[in-house]
């Protein structure tokens, strides 16, 4: 007997849960975490002092913006960096396709702590880019750009050869057939997993911290060295996070219900 | 239509796997005829015999490796931009998944004649008004194509061919992806496009309807033509072997 939900199968669970059992079910675990945790923090003999965290929540509350305002800049940027790297991937040009592969692959490979530090302190400064911010956002876009670069290529690898077929015979020219065939399908399909991506980058944005930008992060940390009250500091960082990145899933998931059809 | 083929070579690389090296594959191995001026023309034969390789040349989809084809004194281009443009002129209909699956039906006819043949949204509407009406589809028009069934979809590819008033259609194999209650309904929309005079090429294996909508036949078997001529004589009078044999096989039904 399948485990896991099989659509017609016949011994397989059913996935005919209603919203009620859905919202309870979703309760009753959030409880017990929750519950698991408060459980935790008793154990460890710790003296709370919210009232000197407090006193930062202005700081907090800039941080958690800078995050913000970080996080959308490298979605815009790094959407372009990686719609301009997927072209590369397949653009039919040895040169611009191996110059593809190599960034998807180095940046990839490598943690962003180490390309941040790089980037920023080596390369950043020989070419007289100064600025942190627009660094960090050119970095940050950088490494998210190579993830979306290879979302974006499977989007236009999964475009049947019939659709290309139906379009030449039709008299579309190449550009058109790109506009108004198979991009319009890539874009459906690539939809939840761009969205995924973007709840990294928001999570990433944190590294960012390393290099100086008084992000949400850095915020943290520095009411920790402030207060000497790290948990007080850093669950509100969580919590911080949180109000990004689940609103971010919800939509991954509705993209996925809403634009999914059948191929054929 | 009349038209003339003339040494016709198609060559494919072929990757190796397993059981063979790598080469190429002759597909289309020196074919050769002529039809008289008719108004469709059905090629039919075993399958993997070249039929649909050699529609798709005369389709202008894919060029030739070697060889001519010319349709009413014209000959087919050898470079893209040409065969784009002799491909405007002309309307396929492929065996399955023709239509765009992110548009609706409407959106699918209206996308070449806005986008190919530069009608306005206003005119491209009023082109297709009329014939949904007449093929029955017109309350199929909003609907995209995963709520349409099999047949439905072929015959709007058929219509979104046809609206732009093309010289000629080609038909690939346009019911084997089909239930045959759907292939009933889309053969008889192909014999009323016939009846109003459309001129077309058919790749089929429906010889019953082979026989009944085409003037000249050609059959196509290991990239050669076996047999060319009048649909009449090639099916009562079959004096090539093969051809007798094939027909006994697919007409004992």
């Amino acid at each position: 007997m399948p485990f896991v939900r099989l659509p017609g199968w016949p011994d397989a669970p059913r996935g005919t849960l209603s919203a009620m059992s859905r919202w309870l079910a979703h309760l009753i675990v959030a409880t017990l975490f929750a519950g698991g945790i408060a459980l935790a923090f008793s154990r460890v003999d710790y003296e709370w002092n919210w009232a000197a965290v407090w006193d930062y929540r202005q700081k907090f509350f800039q941080g958690w913006l800078v995050t913000v305002a970080i996080s959308l800049a490298a979605l815009v940027t790094s959407t372009l960096v990686g719609s301009l790297a997927a072209v590369m991937l397949r653009s039919g040009n040895a040169l611009l396709e191996a110059a593809a592969r190599i960034y998807v692959e180095v940046i990839r490979g490598t943690p962003l702590l180490v390309q941040l530090l790089i980037g920023f302190y080596v390369v950043a400064t020989a070419v007289g880019l100064g600025n942190r911010y627009v660094a960090g956002v050119l970095l940050l876009s950088l490494f998210s750009g190579a993830y979306m670069a290879e979302i974006f290529r499977g989007g236009l690898d999964a475009i049947p050869k019939a659709q290309l077929d139906s379009a030449r015979a039709i008299g579309l020219t190449g550009r058109q057939s790109l506009r108004l065939v198979v991009l319009p399908q890539a874009v459906r399909l690539v939809l939840p997993a761009v969205a995924g991506q973007l709840v990294s980058l928001v999570k990433d944005s944190s590294l960012l911290s390393v290099i100086a930008i008084s992000e949400f992060t850095l915020a943290a940390q520095e009411v920790n060295s402030f207060t000497y009250s790290t948990l007080e500091s850093y669950l509100p960082l969580a919590v911080g996070y949180l109000l990004l990145t689940l609103p971010l899933s919800a939509l991954a998931r509705w993209l996925e219900h809403h634009f999914r059809y059948e191929t054929a | 239509m009349n038209l003339v083929v003339t040494d016709l070579v198609q060559r494919f690389p072929v990757r190796a796997d397993r059981s063979r090296p790598a080469g190429t594959a002759t597909v289309l191995d020196r074919l050769s005829f002529t039809t008289g001026e008719i108004g469709a023309l059905v090629l039919v034969g075993p399958s993997g015999g070249g039929k649909s390789t050699l529609l798709r040349i005369l389709a202008g989809l894919d060029l030739p490796t070697a060889g001519t084809v010319c349709f009413d004194g014209e000959v087919l281009p050898r470079d893209e931009e040409a065969l784009r443009r002799y491909r405007r002129t002309v309307g396929t209909v492929f065996q399955a998944y023709n239509l765009f699956p992110h548009l609706t039906a409407m959106d699918n006819l209206l996308l070449p004649l806005v986008h190919v043949h530069g009608l306005s949204d206003r005119d491209a509407r009023e082109r297709v008004r009329e014939p949904l009406e007449r093929f029955r589809l017109a309350e199929h028009a909003h609907k995209r194509p995963a709520e349409l069934s099999g047949g439905q979809k072929q015959r709007i590819a058929i219509l979104r061919a046809l609206v732009v008033r093309p010289r000629r259609l080609f038909f690939d194999e346009p019911t084997s992806a089909l239930d045959p209650e759907m292939r009933a309904e889309v053969l008889e929309m192909i014999g009323e496009v016939r009846a109003e005079g459309a001129q077309f090429v058919l790749v089929t294996h429906e010889m019953a309807f082979a026989r009944r909508v085409a003037d000249e036949i050609a059959f196509i078997a290991d990239g050669t033509v076996l047999a060319a001529g009048l649909a009449k004589e090639f099916f009562e009078q079959p004096t090539e072997p093969r051809v007798r044999s094939f027909l006994q096989l697919t007409m004992a039904t």
